[in-house]
């Protein structure tokens, strides 16, 4: 099977992008600031107009994104069956299974460096189709681990694609 | 024409409705146009009379706080429902028990679902606005913290 990105609408991507916005905010302590209940107000529309399944998908990057600046889970030792959840996860991401690969990830987050997650998060929506999410995840990849190569250059090719798909 | 509803206690068999708003030292809604309340021009159009105009606009509400827009859930509530992106100094508060259809909310006032997600109170007939204020502060006290 080949792996597709996903369909996102103009209102799951417009909801997406506020919550870029709204996360830039709480990060700076701003989280009841004018600017955020403005970008609140401004996405009421957008959120009513989504399915059931894209509520579900702005909510989960809702939260992953929270990792760009908050404290990871304590690290774990890798287990047997962490090592088989992670590589269902690569195995998902190969298939196109997007919201699967995310989710797989999130439940194994622990077992793995904060940056690899940041970078397969990364890698998982550039593929399915959202540069500018997958550019924030690679920045913070990049920040974590500014050694790694990879990190800096998928940073550099998210943020061109964004760009680009946002004109 | 304006709902009566006589000697029921005003959340009985009324709709059951969600909204987030601030709250204050009595565990009651804050009284205002972002809380218990509505922004003129906004969340209803006013006329030039400062009549509110009957067309299914009012203060929005959801059947469940669940399917509030996930940037207003308060983001302490990420544990039940992740994603949460809220202010923290709001609440998700629940007005009546009541089915969430279309039909009499409180006195002069009515639930006008848009989706079985979102709906609006909205003022039952053309009102002034000071009456429609008036008719959702009425309410303040039948709504109760839920975030369950």
């Amino acid at each position: 099977m080949t792996a597709r990105p996903l369909t996102l609408s103009s209102s799951y991507l417009a909801t997406v992008r506020g919550t870029h916005e709204l996360h830039r905010l709480i990060a700076e302590g701003k989280e009841d600031s004018p600017e955020a209940e403005a970008i609140r107000d401004a996405s009421d529309g957008a959120w009513e107009a989504l399915s059931e399944t894209e509520r579900n998908r702005a909510r989960w990057v809702a939260e992953d994104l929270y990792s760009l600046y908050e404290e990871p889970p304590a690290k774990q030792e890798m287990t047997r069956e962490a090592q088989a959840g992670l590589n269902e996860a690569y195995e998902a991401r190969e298939r196109g299974e997007w919201d699967r690969a995310l989710g797989l990830l999130r439940t194994w987050r622990a077992y793995i460096d904060p940056s690899l997650l940041s970078y397969l998060r990364g890698t998982i929506w550039l593929e399915a189709g959202d540069p500018a999410t997958a550019a924030l995840f690679f920045q913070h990849a990049h920040r974590l681990n500014p050694e790694n190569e990879s990190y800096r250059a998928m940073y550099v090719q998210a943020l061109n694609l964004s760009k680009t798909a946002s004109h | 024409m304006t709902p009566n509803i006589g000697d029921m206690h005003a959340e009985q068999h009324m709709p059951r409705v969600f909204r987030v708003m601030r709250k204050e030292p009595d565990s009651l809604p804050t009284i205002g146009d972002r809380h218990l309340g509505v922004r003129p021009g906004i969340d209803v159009d006013v006329d030039a009379q400062n009549n509110v105009q009957v067309n299914g606009k009012g203060m929005s509400v959801a059947p469940n706080w669940r399917d509030i827009n996930h940037k207003r859930i308060p983001g302490r509530l990420r544990p039940i429902l992740p994603g949460a992106m809220g202010s923290n100094s709001k609440f998700c508060f629940r007005y009546g028990d009541g089915p969430f259809v279309q039909g009499a909310l409180a006195s002069g006032l009515t639930l006008e679902p848009d989706s079985p997600t979102h709906g609006n109170v909205a003022p039952a007939q053309v009102v002034p606005l000071a009456t429609y204020q008036g008719d959702i502060a009425a309410t303040r006290s039948d709504w109760v913290e839920d975030e369950t």
